[in-house]
């Protein structure tokens, strides 16, 4: 139902194009849940915002983007509002931020249905407040009444999603919607998301960097690094057995979590290039344990290997060639 | 070109959207001020006497174009027998609101100014009693001989007895009842006046003459001046120079030129404060003084006074007088018999008229040149001549108008005599005191002129005054319009019953 | 909430009472005599006593004080030694033509210093917000007396397309008197052709006024949008679906309000001065030429009162201002309890 094809992003600074997301292409089926993961600046936000077509002011966008068929890039604004809110709901990290503050949280959602015409008056709010029943808000006609900064961080990010599915969309698209989140607050948004799911048979597409969510959500993954895609495939294999080193060593990241941020750090030394200085050959190859100077030298393409396809010279799984 | 459509196009929507009710024969005067009062008995700025001139009437007018001529308005013929004028008044003169007018008006009026001592009742000072023996007739004792009575009743309106009787002080503040050729309709604080003309006056209106004055209050000269060009006022009291000279010169506008001023500005030297207390010093300043560079300011318009009488006023001796002209070899001369040379003296000098700020300039060149330093300070006209009188400052600039049509005296009791308001410098010469207290006595006109000369260089000689100029006053008068003339008498003045639609 | 407002009244009225002070004396220190004035050119000295006497001038300074601070509690202005009547009455009079065009060029402001704002920041650093920079820093940059010649010059005496220094058409008749406002006036007089004359006649000393606060209000205005373009509701509400056009109107505005309250109380003060100002340059018939032609004449009372009514309306305005940042933004409710 999604399919991204070769999609860049980039950005015209004072030295040059600086390409954010460079070339990447992946599908997703309908009802999976799709997850990217990667680091901070690993261009993940900037693809989701490309499909929902909201990538910031100053960004190019390349590539094609068939959403039910229909290539949303370059589809003019007044179009594309019709399938942004209606079509594909958005759900961002920053409950706090991402409510206005100076309405009430019942309004913002009944907004989202009056936009696309699809109720009007008292009958939106009071389906703004079954909404945030849906998402299993106590009281909820109260909360509709409340102010954001007057109810929980919890309580906010179910309505920023009660928000998001108000009109019943086809594709979720989640950015980190638990990352604010204390722990026991992201297991009931992940329930509830999970939940969500399978009421609504939504597609859902979610983006984070915390592999814990990962694992208990995700049909699909796609790792992406500096701008590419490095992996992508079946959830189960994939965690498994990661075939590109840079995901191997992002789960065993996740793994450490709890050991201090020092471990961590050793695990992955060095952070995701700059834009405008990114490595010849693999990007990834100046902090992989396993580069050669052909890592050096040459860009490696994503391949089938294991479950899926990475994108390696040296992967940790046998390509089903090599196996052969 | 767009730019272009658009502006030929915006007035016209505008005209359109606000289609004007053009009220015919209607006259638009825009003055100075507003006046502090409409009350005839207190009324003393040029824009109160806008009003009061025109809705009132007073027992004898003066002819604009020879003061020495007096003619008859409310009384028709008067006499003089000693200290006792004798005035016989018109018969079936109504006011506004429709009571006769009779002696007993006259009386009233006369009464009322002098118990109140304001306005301009200087000019009726010397009466001591107003009889009204019967309706017609009105009889008034002076203190002493006075020939000027009958000549400084033609600046005194009269109002109604009853209304006097009736109202109080705030009344007449605001509220006006005359016989004049103009109704008082109704004031708006802050914007305008509104006269109507009166159909039952006695007097005889020009052809085209306005039914309706519109009198309004528009402080800045900029805006009386584009006002006037522009048609949005028909006529303006005052119009700065420069922009008359301008309009006059465009088409649809002409000039009316004539005399009232008597100096514009004059420099008034304080005669008791060093170091203009010495004579040879002030001497040596009125010699230094370039007259040419006022003259040259005033783009050439007027003469340079003699003294402080200008020779179109009845009886000056101005045509006899040496002339006034910058000599520095002689201020030179008498700065050293004053012995003053190098001195400093300090002028705080009113800050609202240009003129007299240049002047003050002119002066403080004309100084320097012989060596002495003059420190000018500007301050609001009541701060400023404060300051002299309080012996703070060593000069005072002020405008020189008459007050009367024909009697000079009153002029030098204000200007020259002690206790005179505008007497400045505290001026004080016993000769002149005396002449000009014997003036009004003297029955004979060629004595009188005599004694006018004689007090005219008095004042010369002391050196008190530098008369800096004596410009011509220029009015704007669209060529739509007719019949203004100058006062002689006055700063400004409109007489509302004189002007008149041309074709 | 009433403490608050009590509060608030108590300190107005202590300000109130300071400025009294303040003009009061810094009007007796000037060493003039309004009673001269008064008196006329030409009075005699008695006549100028009588009258110093009459209106209590002859007082020592604290006892002149004591009688004005009397009066003043019972609503007495004191009297107008130019127009001879009650200062109160006075201001009754000119105050509805100043409150006209203090409100026609506030609303003025608000609307252009905002449009101007929205078209700056679609595209910041952009040709617009660029043209808009200019227009504004030129409107300041000219000071206000020379700004209200330079547009009466050009609109009245060049292009003939605004008239000259009054409310209303000279010759023509206005419609009679209800509120004073004659905007309003005009309507209710249901004539909208006077309703349009009046509106021209308001128009350059609004333009005056306005042009000058343009810039300051303009740029904060600018920048508390650009600020708020960048939080995330605004991605919030743009992925509901809503136009930018949606978002800034039904979002961003409302949000940037408090911060743009917040500099409109502070222009408030300059727009109240430059009314005096302009009024006296458009010969506009309010408190502030009323006050100013008293002041030329040293007659204290009105310019007193003017500074007393002007600090009023200050005092009002902040508590007003106060009040209303907790409707704009619902977080900062703690501040009036
Ligand atoms: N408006 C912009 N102008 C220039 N560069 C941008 C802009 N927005 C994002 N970028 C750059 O694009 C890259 C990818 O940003 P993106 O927000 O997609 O990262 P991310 O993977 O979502 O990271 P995070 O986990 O921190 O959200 C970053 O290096 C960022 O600096
Ligand atoms: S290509 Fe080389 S450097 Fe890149 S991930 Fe694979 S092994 Fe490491
Ligand atoms: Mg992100």
């Amino acid at each position: 139902m999604l399919e991204v094809e070769n999609l860049t992003v980039s950005f015209s600074g004072r030295d040059g194009r600086a390409v954010a997301v460079d070339g990447i292409s992946f599908s997703v089926a309908a009802g999976e849940t799709f997850v990217i993961i990667g680091e901070s600046g690993s261009g993940k936000s900037l693809t989701g915002m490309a499909i929902a077509g909201l990538a910031p002011e100053g960004a190019r966008v390349g590539g094609a983007i068939r959403f039910d068929g229909q290539d949303v890039v370059g589809l003019p604004d007044a179009r594309m509002r019709r399938v942004r809110g209606r079509q594909i709901g958005i759900v961002y990290q920053d409950p706090l931020g991402a409510l206005n503050p100076v309405h009430t949280v019942g309004d913002q959602i009944a907004e989202a249905l009056r936009v696309h015409g699809l109720a009007r008056g008292r009958e939106a709010m009071a389906r703004a407040v079954s909404l945030l029943e849906r998402v299993r808000i106590p009281d909820p006609a109260r909360v509709a009444r409340s102010y954001p900064h007057q109810i929980s961080g919890g309580m906010r990010q179910r309505a920023v999603i009660a928000m998001a599915v108000a009109c019943n969309p086809k594709l979720l698209i989640a950015d980190e919607p638990t990352t604010a989140l204390d722990v026991t607050i992201k297991a009931q948004v992940l329930d509830l998301l999970r939940d969500l799911k399978a009421e609504l048979s939504l597609t859902t597409l979610l983006i984070t960097h915390d592999m814990g969510v990962v694992a208990e959500v995700a049909d699909r993954i796609l790792v992406m690094y500096a701008g590419t895609v490095v992996e992508v495939g079946p959830a189960a294999s994939l965690m498994d057995r990661p075939a590109h080193p840079y995901t191997s060593v992002l789960l065993a990241s996740a793994m450490m979590a709890e050991a201090p941020p020092q471990t961590a750090l050793t695990v992955v030394p060095g952070g995701t290039p700059p834009l405008g200085a990114m490595p010849e050959g693999c990007r990834f190859h100046p902090r992989c344990p396993r580069a050669t100077a052909r890592c050096r030298a040459e860009v490696p393409v994503l391949r089938g290997v294991g479950g899926g396809q990475a994108a390696c010279h040296h992967p940790l799984v046998e390509t089903p060639e090599d196996a052969l | 070109m767009k730019l272009r459509v658009l502006s030929a196009l915006f007035p016209t929507v505008l005209a359109i959207c606000a289609a004007p009710v053009q009220a015919q024969s209607t006259f638009v005067y825009a003055d100075t001020s507003e006046p502090s009062t409409i009350d005839p008995a207190k009324a003393n700025a040029n824009w109160e006497f806008t009003i009061t001139r025109n809705v009132f009437d007073r027992l004898v007018n003066f002819d604009l174009d020879d003061p020495a001529v007096l003619e008859p308005a409310l009384a028709t013929e008067w006499s003089q027998d000693g200290t006792t004028w004798t005035f016989k008044l018109r018969e079936g003169v109504t006011f506004h609101d429709g009571t006769p007018f009779d002696s007993a008006d006259v009386k009233a009026s006369l009464d009322r100014l002098k118990e109140l001592g304001r306005g301009q009742s200087y000019l009726v000072s010397g009466i001591s009693e107003v009889a009204a023996p019967d309706p017609a007739t009105v009889v008034i004792t002076t203190e002493a001989p006075n020939v000027y009575l009958a000549g400084n009743l033609a600046r005194i309106e009269i109002a109604s007895d009853e209304d006097i009787a009736n109202h109080d002080e705030a009344w007449f503040g605001e509220n006006a009842n005359g016989t004049g050729p103009y109704k008082f309709v109704s004031w708006t604080r802050g914007t305008q006046i509104e006269l109507a003309r009166n159909t039952e006056w006695w007097g005889s209106f020009p052809e085209g003459v306005f039914d309706r004055v519109l009198v309004r209050v528009v402080a800045d000269g900029q805006n009386r001046a584009q006002g006037v060009e522009g048609g949005t006022y028909d006529m303006a009291n005052f119009i700065p120079l420069d922009d008359a000279m301008r309009i006059v010169e465009r088409e649809g506008f002409h000039k009316v030129e004539g005399n009232n001023l008597w100096a514009w500005p004059a420099i008034y030297l304080n005669v008791n404060l060093a170091p203009t207390d010495n004579i040879d010093f002030r001497s040596a300043l009125v010699k230094a003084f370039d007259y040419e560079a006022i003259k040259a300011f005033n783009q050439g318009l007027g003469t340079i006074p003699r003294g402080p009488v200008p020779a179109w006023f009845p009886g000056s001796p101005e045509a006899d007088m040496p002339e006034i002209k910058t000599d520095v070899e002689g201020a030179k001369a008498d700065l050293a018999a004053s012995g003053l040379g190098g001195a400093t003296m300090k002028c705080v000098i009113p800050n609202t008229v240009t003129e007299f700020r240049f002047s003050a300039t002119v002066l403080q060149a004309a100084a320097q040149q012989i060596g002495v330093t003059v420190e000018i300070e500007e301050a609001p006209f009541v701060e400023a001549i404060t300051a002299i009188k309080e012996n703070r400052s060593n000069c005072f600039i002020l405008g020189n108008a008459n007050l009367s049509p024909n009697d000079a005296t009153k002029f030098f009791a204000a200007h020259y005599l002690e206790g005179g308001f505008f007497n400045a410098g505290k001026f004080r010469d016993q000769e002149l005191e005396d002449l000009i207290a014997a003036m009004p006595a003297e029955q004979d006109e060629a004595k009188r002129a005599e004694m006018l000369a004689k007090a005219a260089q008095i004042v010369v000689d002391s050196h008190y005054i530098i008369w800096a100029a004596r410009p011509t006053t220029v009015v704007v008068e669209p060529d739509r319009i007719g019949g203004y003339r100058i006062d002689p008498a006055e700063y400004v003045n409109i007489r509302f019953w004189e002007i008149h639609a041309v074709e | 909430m009433a403490g608050f407002i009590g509060r608030r009244i108590l300190w107005g009225a202590l300000v109130l009472l300071l400025v009294a002070v303040i003009t009061f004396f810094l009007s007796r220190v000037v060493p003039a005599d309004p009673a001269a004035f008064l008196a006329g050119q030409n009075a005699s000295e008695e006549t100028v006593a009588r009258i110093r006497a009459e209106h209590g001038l002859d007082q020592p300074m604290l006892l002149q004080f004591r009688d004005y601070a009397t009066g003043l509690v019972q609503g007495d202005l004191g009297e107008s030694i130019r127009t001879r009547r009650p200062v109160a009455q006075d201001m009754a009079q000119f105050l509805p033509a100043t409150l006209e065009l203090l409100l026609v060029s506030f609303a003025a402001y608000l609307v252009l210093s905002l449009s101007l704002a929205i078209l700056a920041v679609r595209r910041p650093g952009g040709a617009m917000d660029g043209a808009v920079r200019l227009f504004t820093m030129l409107g300041t940059g000219i000071p206000v007396f020379w700004l209200g010649m330079a547009l009466q010059f050009v609109f009245y005496y060049k292009l003939q397309w605004f008239p000259l220094g009054a409310r209303f058409p000279i010759r023509e008749i206005a419609p009679p008197e209800v509120t004073g406002f004659l905007l309003v006036d005009c309507l209710i007089a249901g004539n909208p052709g006077a309703f349009v004359s009046a509106l021209q006649y308001i128009a350059l000393p609004a333009l005056t006024v306005v042009l000058n606060l343009l810039a300051v209000g303009t740029r904060m205005s600018r920048a508390a949008l650009l600020a708020e373009r960048e939080r995330l509701y605004v991605r919030t509400a743009r992925g509901k679906g809503l136009s930018p056009r949606q978002v800034l109107f039904g979002h961003m505005l409302r949000n940037a309000l408090s911060p743009i309250l917040t500099v409109t109380t502070i222009q408030f003060g300059y727009l109240l001065s430059w009314v005096i100002l302009v009024e006296v340059i458009f010969d506009w018939p309010g408190i502030g030429l009323y006050a100013f032609q008293s002041f030329q004449v040293f007659d204290y009372s009105p310019v007193i009162a003017l500074a007393l009514v002007s600090t009023f309306g200050f005092v009002v305005l902040n508590l007003l201002a106060d009040l209303l940042y907790p409707v704009i933004d619902p977080r900062v409710e703690a501040v009036t309890s």
